[in-house]
């Protein structure tokens, strides 16, 4: 599977000057899941969560980097952050929408295969197994 | 078998085998070709005995359609979606335009400089200069708060027209389903036609919430938000517009313009069931965003309510003062001027007192205690309000303005971060939509199963990702 940017660690204990452009290469990771997530295959949804880890791993030692620094300093970080949020609130509304979308999908096509149940929700569909016994 | 059945076995099958060769070419010659969906043609055994006289061989089954008509209602949803974010975003953009929230031009440049005026004259009182600068910058104040005004209304005026323009669309959109049901009633229905209804469905649900359903006899039931009828059969059913205000909801506010109504063709209302679509941001905009600004039947709206305070405290104060000592004293007249008696006109009439000259503005305050400038010295005082009677809602007039400026830049900048979502999640469910066409429900059972769990791994991913968002945040403030 095609791996996204790499983002390099920053060293605990000490401000990273380049922490801004660190956000931003997260953001682009986060763009990447979110346009993979408008094409929702199995194939695009495993490329999305492995740009998604790459994200976490990367904000994580961006946190570290932050710690060890001078905080008061990086408040222009703020934008780009409230910016990295947005995107990430737009994945979840792109996955949600696919999720909704298939278990939409499957209530209604159980309900035409397999019926409704006593207290009025969709049958499970079945899937069609056969065994076939030769003598 | 004789030779006769198994011959005509064979003729059947290859009779079977272009049948579906047909729809497959028919599938490729319409690959790009808007609503088309894939036809698929079941290939049937037929029974053999060759005892008896059934010859075996295979027959095609009725031509069905893989359209799922569940993923094309999901993307008429998006799509009407969509219509409703991008006029509430084209709308709130244009209005942000007129609201300009920096103090340099507009309302809050002019109403600075009169209150810098009103500070520079409460320093040399007597002075015809400073006097007349009053008068100068009073009349900015007016002329910025009737530009503003006809703002609004030029805006509401054409969005009351796009509404108009966007029922006659959905009314002409009805009418070719009409005719398409008509001839599918007539001639049957055939892909070609299949394609053209899907089309127009589509483009139907950009201006409003449809719901269709397609009947056995293969024409289209077209509803407004699954309960107003636009087609049935061959019967359609016009909206229309109505600007006059409900006959249960009379206007609470004298003079203000009625809200607009869609109404059905039995004249019931049916504004409410307009929900989403370009129709529904239209009607959003015409009877919520602009009245809370420029008002209406039941509201007087922001602006007005800022003319009107500001006119009223001025004209307040410089009455209560004196022109002159005397004897007799001679009371201070009115600065501003506006239509009484209609709330939702004061900003469009707010004129400056063409009687007063610039001599007549009255400086003294005749107490007790007794001060020379001291109305000057109150007026000036406005900028940095000391007492509710100088405020509106408990805000400076900068502050009133800069929030009404605020709430609509706020408003427009979430329209427009929602949209560029909302097209990608219409772009999901149209790639959706050819996923699941054709598939079956095994496979498709299958793929539920793959989806959720990389559902979950995803979601708990983006959860993880948030949270460190959000404590890096905090981490910096």
């Amino acid at each position: 599977m095609a791996r996204g940017k790499h983002i390099p660690a920053g060293g605990a204990g000490r401000l990273d000057p380049n922490a801004a452009a660190r956000v931003r290469e997260l953001h682009a990771l986060v763009q990447e899941a979110r346009t993979l997530l408008t094409n929702p295959t199995s194939e695009s949804l495993d490329a999305c969560r492995s740009r998604l880890e790459e994200a976490v791993n990367a904000l994580g030692s961006l946190q570290s980097s932050l710690r060890g620094g001078d905080l008061s300093r990086d408040r222009a970080l703020a934008a780009p952050l409230g910016a990295l949020r947005s995107e990430i609130a737009g994945v979840q509304i792109l996955l949600d929408g696919a999720a909704a979308f298939y278990t939409g999908w499957m209530r209604l096509a159980s309900s035409l295969a397999s019926g409704y149940t006593a207290d009025g929700s969709p049958a499970p569909a079945e899937t069609a197994c056969r065994l076939l016994v030769e003598a | 078998m004789g030779l006769f059945s198994a011959l005509n076995s064979s003729a059947g099958a290859l009779d079977a085998y272009q049948r579906v060769l047909d729809a497959i070419q028919n599938n490729v010659a319409n690959a790009s070709t808007p609503g088309y969906a894939r036809q698929t043609l079941p290939l049937i055994a037929l029974p053999a005995d060759s005892r008896g006289d059934l010859p075996g061989g295979v027959t095609t089954g009725q031509m069905q359609s893989a359209r799922d008509q569940f993923a094309e209602q999901n993307v008429r949803q998006q799509f009407s979606a969509l219509g409703t974010l991008e006029q509430s975003s084209q709308s709130l953009s244009n209005l942000e335009l007129n609201f300009n929230v920096s103090s340099d031009s507009g309302v809050p440049g002019a109403l600075n400089q009169l209150l810098q005026n009103f500070s520079a004259w409460s320093v040399t009182p007597a002075d015809g200069s400073s006097r007349q600068s009053v008068l100068d910058s009073a009349q900015q104040v007016a002329q910025s708060f009737q530009q503003a005004a006809a703002n609004l209304a030029k805006a509401s005026s054409d969005t009351g027209q796009q509404i108009q323009q966007t029922v006659a669309q959905i009314n002409s959109l009805a009418s070719q389903l009409q005719a398409d049901n008509q001839q599918a009633i007539s001639n049957g229905s055939n892909p070609g036609l299949d394609a053209q209804i899907n089309s127009t469905i589509e483009q139907l649900s950009e201006y409003a919430d449809i719901t269709a359903t397609t009947e056995p006899n293969g024409t289209v039931t077209v509803l407004l938000g699954g309960q107003t009828p636009l087609v049935i059969g061959t019967d359609q059913y016009n909206l229309s517009v109505s600007f006059t205000t409900p006959p249960g909801a009379p206007a609470t506010v004298a003079g203000g313009a009625a809200p607009a109504r869609i109404i059905d063709a039995q004249g019931n209302d049916v504004t409410t069931h307009v929900s989403q679509g370009q129709l529904a941001g239209e009607l959003n905009t015409y009877n919520n965003v602009l009245p809370s600004l420029g008002g209406n039947a039941y509201q007087q709206g922001d602006l007005n309510l800022m003319a009107q305070s500001v006119a009223d405290r001025i004209n307040q104060i410089l009455t209560s003062g004196n022109i002159s000592d005397g004897p007799p004293p001679v009371p201070g007249v009115p600065l501003f001027t506006y239509t009484a008696g209609s709330p939702t006109s004061v900003a469009r009439t707010l004129a400056v007192n063409n009687a007063i000259t610039p001599a007549q503005l009255a400086a003294i305050a005749p107490g007790p205690p007794y001060v020379s400038n001291g109305t000057a010295l109150q007026l000036a005082a406005l900028a940095s309000p000391q007492s509710p009677a100088d405020e509106i809602n408990g805000l400076s007039y900068a502050q009133f303005y800069g929030n009404m400026a605020a709430g609509i830049g706020t408003q427009s900048q979430t329209a427009q971060s929602q949209l560029t979502v909302q097209q990608q999640t219409l772009a999901q469910a149209r790639n959706l939509r050819s996923q699941s066409s054709g598939v079956s429900l095994n496979d498709e059972a299958a793929q539920l199963i793959q989806f959720q769990s990389a559902y979950d791994a995803n979601s708990k991913m983006v959860t993880v990702l948030d949270q460190l968002t959000l404590a890096t945040i905090n981490m910096i403030q």
